[in-house]
């Protein structure tokens, strides 16, 4: 996030674009409430009826995978109506002129039809964040698991700049994390093409950096694979032994079949996780990981807000923290990595990052610090980009054309399926499905079918049907509900007895390699 | 206080921002990236005001020499590597040799203040110090909103 979770209840205006925030992110949601409560205007733009409609004022009900189209609907209208910031434009921004002439392709009728959105309510909608400051935006994974995940998010940016909302409280382009530790696992450096502190592989004066600081000679100087790539890499042989923690691949990717013939087709697969799940049949080593309560560490949440983790009783049995594993692994492979704890890992890192350097635990004991904090004395940074000054300068309008999904309904597959997060259940389910308090919560997968489809198949509500896409068949129970729109099926992909991602696409954006989850073509049959 | 000396120490802390404002302007021609231009600029443009403020200062007989006070000095530039002028600048690399200038000014007149042993000139040397020291804070805050990048990916 560019901004802090604490100043959304300050926003006049929040926008909300494909997050399902008080089942993905339930403390987010509460400050978006509070700000409702405090006079605010809150407009989501979500495919389906989620439950933040119920605070909402506007609800922009677009088509999946048209993401693109509104925003740059919106934006047009903003600009021909005079609203945009000009005074943040002029001084803060370039490539406008290429903006302006991207988005006067997307009138609003132009852009009705393809959202299915009334001109009236874009509207209402582009005059509402055109003239009320600050606007807040927000999203998640409805913007970037998508082909065009890319695109999606530099519109949400083009949105904000062009309004002269970022570098300013409450504002912001605000990307809510999925995981309460993704933004630190990213600032950590794991990610393929970049060292902690998103330093570049192929920075010479980083990997100068890195070689004095870890003593070793040599580094790579090239960026890894992605998932994508890596797991088309088994079965060509470019990859071929790989370590999976705390990620049940199985579950969490797409195209089930096609993962677990990647697996196999692999060498050597090691896995660290927490239980046994989906994933682990498939390894020839598991390591036995300690979990959250049974480990020393932090967790930087979506607001880079670093916050200390305690461990709160030993890990059972033969599992370990999870830095003595890598540690004892790397020690095996010849390399000594000196660490003695948690502890002595993280100042590791932090001699090694500017944005952590001045974050030691003594100062996160009581409460935790927004990165960047460069130095001891540096207090932390609510919100970046003050004033509209950004990493390269100014802001660069990155423009995107519409394009659809990479697989649209057809004659044989003629629904669309979207996938998400439920309130009661966590991701793979390695944890919430190994707790039996969250199954009597929620304890079968469901898919939603609108009132219209199911009287058009003649489903009727719990009755079992089959999903059906070119990649497979899922089994599931329908919930025949208005929360989904005509031609729209949904459903998460929490329940290994019936799981979604069986069905999903694999196709993924061509900059992020994030795999399109949100859309793909699909038949429902009875079971 | 002796009115020549208090002129002497005026004119080399406004000699000191025209150096600045004169270097800035220089390296404006020089860099290629236009944002970075624009910020050489802008800086160059700071360094004329504050050499205006001063020169107020140094013809108003009955002045007091006072300049607002940062409350938390965060260190940021004393914490960064000293890096020079390049063609190739980005604007964290210019408000990095901004900075970095600023702290050397700040430590100068620290300096001075601490072997000073007339009351009253190590007073205007702290005061020069104070003002070096905001104009170093506003930049370590610009380059630490430059500086850092972030993912906006999952």
């Amino acid at each position: 996030m560019t901004n802090s979770i604490r100043e959304i209840q300050d926003a006049k205006v929040l926008f909300v674009i494909g997050s399902n925030t008080t089942e993905a992110h339930p403390v987010v949601s509460y400050y978006m409430k509070r700000a409702v409560r405090k006079g605010a205007t809150l407009i989501v733009c979500d495919p389906r009826r989620i439950d933040l409609l119920r605070w909402a004022t506007h609800h922009v009900q677009h088509r999946v995978g048209t993401d693109v189209a509104l925003l740059n609907g919106l934006m047009c209208e903003i600009i021909e109506r005079g609203w945009a910031d000009r005074e943040f434009v002029e001084n803060h921004t370039e490539n406008y002129e290429k903006l302006c002439k991207v988005v006067s392709e997307y009138p609003l009728e132009k852009v009705s039809e393809i959202t299915g959105v009334d001109a009236g309510v874009l509207g209402e909608v582009a005059r509402i964040i055109g003239t009320t400051k600050p606007m807040g935006l927000y999203y998640t994974l409805g913007i970037t698991e998508h082909t065009c995940g890319t695109d999606n998010v530099m519109s949400c940016a083009n949105l904000q700049m062009l309004l002269g909302n970022l570098g300013y409280p409450s504002g912001g382009v605000n990307p809510l994390r999925g995981q309460n530790n993704v933004q630190g696992a990213c600032d950590m450096g794991s990610l393929p093409n970049v060292l902690v502190n998103y330093q570049s592989v192929t920075d010479p004066k980083a990997i100068a950096r890195f070689k004095k600081g870890w003593n070793v000679p040599t580094l790579p100087e090239v960026p890894g694979l992605k998932m994508p790539t890596m797991f088309s890499g088994m079965l060509d042989g470019r990859t071929r032994a790989f370590l999976c923690h705390g990620e049940n691949v199985v579950m969490t990717e797409p195209n089930e079949a096609h993962t677990i013939k990647c697996l196999k087709a692999l060498d050597f697969l090691a896995v660290l996780d927490i239980f046994p799940n989906q994933t682990t049949p498939y390894a020839d080593v598991i390591f036995p990981c300690a979990c959250w309560s049974e480990q020393d560490g932090t967790f930087t949440n979506t607001e880079r807000r670093v916050q200390r983790v305690r461990k709160a009783v030993e890990p059972p049995g033969d599992s370990r923290e999870a830095w003595w594993i890598y540690a004892e692994l790397a020690r095996r492979l010849g390399y000594d990595m000196g660490f003695s704890g948690a502890e002595s890992v993280w100042e590791d890192m932090r001699s090694l990052s500017t944005s952590y350097a001045g974050i030691p635990w003594s100062r996160i004991e009581t409460s935790g610090i927004q990165w960047p904090a460069p130095t001891l004395e540096h207090p932390g940074t609510g919100y970046l980009h003050k004033g509209g000054n950004f990493s390269r300068g100014k802001g660069m309008f990155m423009p995107a054309a519409w394009r659809p999904p990479a697989e649209v309904p057809d004659a044989k597959y003629p629904l669309t399926l979207s996938t998400g997060r439920r309130l009661w259940h966590y991701h793979s389910g390695t944890q919430t499905r190994n707790c039996a308090g969250f199954d009597d919560l929620f304890g079968e997968e469901l898919v939603e079918v609108s009132p219209e489809d199911a009287r058009a198949l003649a489903i009727a509500d719990g009755e079992y049907v089959w999903v059906v896409s070119r990649r497979g068949r899922v089994r599931m129970k329908a919930w025949v509900t208005d929360r989904s729109p005509k031609g729209v099926l949904w459903s998460s992909f929490h329940f290994h007895e019936a799981h979604i991602n069986v069905v999903t696409n694999n196709a993924f954006d061509p900059v992020t390699e994030t795999a399109e989850y949100k859309a793909c073509a699909v038949r429902l049959e009875k079971a | 206080m002796d009115a020549d000396a208090f002129n002497s120490i005026m004119i080399e802390a406004i000699a000191r921002e025209v150096a600045s404002r004169d270097f800035y302007r220089a390296a404006a021609k020089k860099v290629r990236d236009a944002s970075a231009r624009a910020v050489l600029e802008g800086l160059a443009a700071d360094e004329e005001e504050h050499r205006s403020r001063l020169e107020e200062f140094r013809f108003d007989p009955g002045a007091v020499v006072e300049f607002e006070k940062v409350p938390e000095d965060a260190k940021v530039a004393e914490a960064e590597e000293t890096v020079s002028l390049s063609f190739d600048m980005k604007p964290k690399d210019v408000f990095q040799v901004a900075m970095k200038k600023e702290q050397a000014a700040m430590e100068a007149y620290q300096d001075l203040a601490a072997r000073c042993t007339v009351g009253e000139f190590r007073k205007l040397f702290e005061e020069l110090a104070a003002m070096e020291q905001a104009h170093k804070t506003r930049l370590e805050n610009l380059f630490v909103n430059a500086a850092y990048p972030e993912d906006w990916g999952e």
